[in-house]
């Protein structure tokens, strides 16, 4: 077996691809953490008052974890369509900084818009406060928000599913 | 359907008050208004006073209800959320007799209550005694004794500081007339009695002052520390018993619970009743009220009111009065209302979205899921609810028939799609028994995104092109017609005329139409202003609004990508779950991970289907035309909480 050196490594596509991978997972996971624990800061401050909301408030929670669910999305699909699952994965340099550069919308857009959806649903958990009924108009700012991560999403997955059309 | 309002204005002898407004009240389909809304109010104002609404004691009387149903709630049978609410008739719900009952079975309930709070108190006072004479529990001498004919007695307790060493010192060195015996001692205090002549008291206590003791009050004890604990032992386990038996006998009144519930009605439709009184006028000898009634509860209204002998008007409503909104569709559309409502109901002479938006929440909910075994879990679980709790009119029941919908929709696209919880079929047939099984389907969201991608946004167009629709018939029902063609028409033109430029067959077709809708616009959108350059301006300018068409389409690409994610988390959780292999532990890890999988992954992607299809409504579809801010339509009856009030004719 030939030496690698560590630049033969770093630009090794494999390496690439999973950096990717990684990145998407891991912003992405970092922005739903963010936003779910803002919107759960609030919510556990108004089921103190008021343990009735529960579910309410955790509906409104739930919303800003998709971003994590999206980047991991993305991880599963890198995996799926590079062979890393089976084992026998082996890409090129170009096809592991196609693959990279292909998981970077999903993982920026989940960092950025997870938070802040957490800061809208957090806003909203005060409307469900003082207005119960008006839970659903709450959820659909939060989406607004969201629009941007599944975009994100949808170019990244269909990037990734070209990977075999890339030499 | 918007349901048209009539306006009701009633002018009655008092005599006849009480008996209008019950049959009103039974009647559920009049919204009384303040009489400022009377139409010539400024001329009655003078002469009338506004009722008042005798509330107060009826919201006391309500609140101990309130508290004596939740005191039997923990012994109720079939309790809960689901319950099923009884049955009344109205005359059932003013019955005296009934109500004393209801009252009774409360004041017993609330005593009771009351008793086994007493006892639990008493228990614990003892067990606190308990705790302050454990100490002294091996002293035989009557606590009640302080002193005998020359001698005093002094219980003391002294800190963990105390150097009893240095006390028994100081006593000896001040008097030999005393006594000191250590009862116990604890690594917080040490008990103590001192026994002394009375002659020397001054001197004991002056020595006793100098250390850091406190005097335990016996004074309510007789008898000896350790007759005393048993004693309240006693106590203790017969006032947990008589608590236990009160419980009991709460447990009986709980099986009695629906008459404290009735009670509990019966006073909110006497609040009901009261609180509308704030709303109509009054004189000596007539009174006046006002308000709204749909145009099809006219003849309900009027045989009421035609028995009596007043005097009322139904009118149309006139130009800067708010009639309430009601809305009245089909059975199918019905539950769709509940989405409408959510965002707000439409302007009294706007237009009814629920129609046009049904079919498209449906499809859209539909492919955002995406899978047959989900939307089949749904179709299901919604199917069985319906049929099973009988829900009453509201969010639940209209949740639910969605839920059916909807749920049929996602079957559908599920086999178009090619998804049955993902790809459980294809993924188990593979990687235990080593078999390719292709799943039938029409459309590959995986393989092929484009197509459903392509689909997504012509059933995105259609659907702001009926937006757009609705907004130019909006404008032909208010005579703008010509307006509506121009400000929209041309759009279509334009619109439609792009996209064909893109195929070769149809270039040629569609430069012409994007022309002519581009010049069209050019032309029209200028024309409010005065100024031939300004026309020109503006005209161009209103080009630029097709990027927010084209962002309104674009926006429908969510179609495919939640879609997609749904069925890749579908066959993440098969995949993942198919991993341990072939064998006992990975069945039923097998069975463990799609069940938990499946039941998480049809939370999160049903509430992303839900949430946004819902945005596309909202913000797309509705800011194409919707006029929204009309008031609901609150008609005055009885707002009762567990029964309901049936709709038949009293005798």
């Amino acid at each position: 077996m030939e030496a690698t050196t560590f630049s033969q490594f770093f630009f090794s596509g494999n390496f690439l691809a999973v950096l990717g991978a990684a990145l998407a997972v891991g912003l992405g996971g970092i922005g739903s953490a963010k936003g779910v624990g803002i919107a759960g800061e609030a919510a556990a401050g108004l089921i103190a008052e008021d343990p009735d909301k529960f579910g309410q408030t955790l509906i409104l929670q739930a919303l800003p974890g998709t971003q994590g669910i999206y980047g991991f999305l993305v991880g599963i699909m890198v995996m799926l369509n590079c062979g890393f699952l089976g084992g026998s994965a082996a890409l090129t340099s170009s096809q592991g900084l196609y693959v990279l550069a292909a998981c970077l919308p999903c993982a920026l857009t989940g960092l950025v818009s997870g938070i802040h959806q957490g800061r809208v649903s957090a806003a909203g958990i005060n409307v469900v406060a003082k207005r119960p009924n008006e839970v659903s108009k709450a959820m659909i700012y939060a989406a607004m928000v969201e629009t941007y991560a599944i975009l994100g999403l949808l170019i990244s997955v269909l990037l990734v599913i070209n990977v075999g059309n890339v030499a | 359907m918007i349901l048209k309002m009539q306006k009701l204005t009633l002018i009655g002898f008092l005599a006849e008050k009480e008996a209008i407004l019950q049959d009103l009240m039974k009647k559920k389909c009049v919204q009384i208004e303040g009489p400022e809304n009377i139409r010539d109010y400024d001329s009655i104002a003078q002469m009338t006073v506004a009722g008042v609404a005798q509330t107060y004691e009826l919201e006391q009387e309500l609140a101990q209800f309130t508290s004596a149903i939740r005191a039997v709630s923990p012994y109720e049978e079939n309790g809960g959320m689901f319950a099923k609410k009884d049955v009344a008739d109205f005359s059932a719900m003013l019955d005296k007799s009934l109500y004393k009952e209801a009252v009774q079975l409360r004041d017993e309930v609330n005593g009771i209550v009351k008793q086994i709070a007493e006892q639990k108190n008493a228990g614990a006072r003892a067990q606190l005694q308990i705790a302050a004479l454990e100490p002294w529990k091996d002293l035989d001498l009557d606590l009640s004794v302080t002193q005998t004919r020359s001698c005093s007695v002094l219980y003391l307790t002294a800190g963990a500081d105390v150097n009893l060493e240095e006390l028994q010192k100081q006593l000896e060195e001040a008097t030999p007339l005393c006594y000191l015996h250590k009862v116990s001692s604890s690594a917080e205090a040490s008990c103590l009695i001192l026994i002394y002549h009375k002659q020397v008291h001054d001197a004991v206590m002056g020595v006793v002052k100098g250390f850091n003791t406190n005097r335990p009050d016996f004074a309510s004890f007789k008898g000896s520390a350790a007759e005393n604990i048993s004693s309240l032992k006693n106590k203790m386990e017969a006032c947990s018993k008589e608590a236990q038996r009160l419980t009991e006998q709460l447990k009986v009144a709980a099986k009695s619970s629906k008459l404290l519930k009735t009670g509990f009605d019966m006073v909110t439709l006497q609040i009901d009743d009261q609180k509308v009184r704030e709303n109509i006028f009054q004189t000596q000898s007539v009174f006046a009220l006002t308000g709204w009634i749909t145009e099809n509860d006219a003849n309900k209204v009027k045989k009421v009111l035609d028995k009596y002998s007043c005097y009322y008007t139904l009118e149309q409503p006139q130009e800067g009065e708010d009639p309430p909104v009601k809305l009245k569709n089909s059975k199918f559309v019905k539950p769709y209302e509940l989405i409408t409502e959510m965002y707000s109901l439409p302007t009294p002479d706007g237009i009814d979205p629920t129609p046009m938006l049904t079919p498209f929440f449906i499809v859209f909910f539909g492919m955002m899921l995406a899978d047959a075994g989900y939307g089949l879990v749904i179709f299901l679980l919604c199917l069985i609810g319906l049929k099973k709790l009988k829900p009453d009119e509201g969010f639940l029941k209209s949740a639910m028939q969605i839920g059916v919908s909807c749920g049929l929709s996602t079957i559908f696209w599920g086999i178009i799609y090619g998804g049955y919880f993902g790809n459980l079929v294809t993924q188990v047939a593979e990687s235990w028994f080593g078999k390719t099984v292709t799943v039938p389907l029409v459309l590959d969201p995986l393989n092929d995104p484009m197509s459903v991608m392509i689909l997504s946004f012509v059933l995105g167009a259609i659907h702001l092109f009926t937006g757009m629709g609705i907004k130019i018939y909006m404008m032909a029902k208010r005579g703008h017609l010509l307006d509506g063609l121009m400000d929209i028409g041309l759009w279509y033109v334009l619109l439609v005329g792009l996209p064909m430029l893109a195929l070769p067959a149809t270039a040629g077709v569609g430069k012409v139409l994007s022309i002519v809708g581009a010049a069209g616009l050019i032309l029209t959108q200028g024309r409010h202003e005065k100024n031939i350059f300004m026309k020109l301006i503006k005209g161009v300018m209103s080009l630029y609004d097709i990027t927010s068409y084209l962002s309104d389409v674009l926006s429908y690409a969510r179609i495919l990508a939640l879609g997609l994610a749904g069925g890749v988390i579908a066959n993440v959780i098969n995949i993942m779950g198919t991993m341990p292999g072939f064998n006992i532990i990975g069945i039923i890890a097998f069975v463990l991970i799609f069940l938990g999988g499946s039941a998480f992954n049809l939370a999160i992607s049903g509430l992303g289907a839900y949430v946004h299809t819902s945005r596309l409504q909202y913000v797309e579809f509705f800011g194409k035309f919707y006029e929204a801010g009309g008031k609901p339509f609150k008609p005055f009856k009885a707002n009762t909480k567990y029964t309901l009030i049936s709709d038949k004719e009293d005798k």
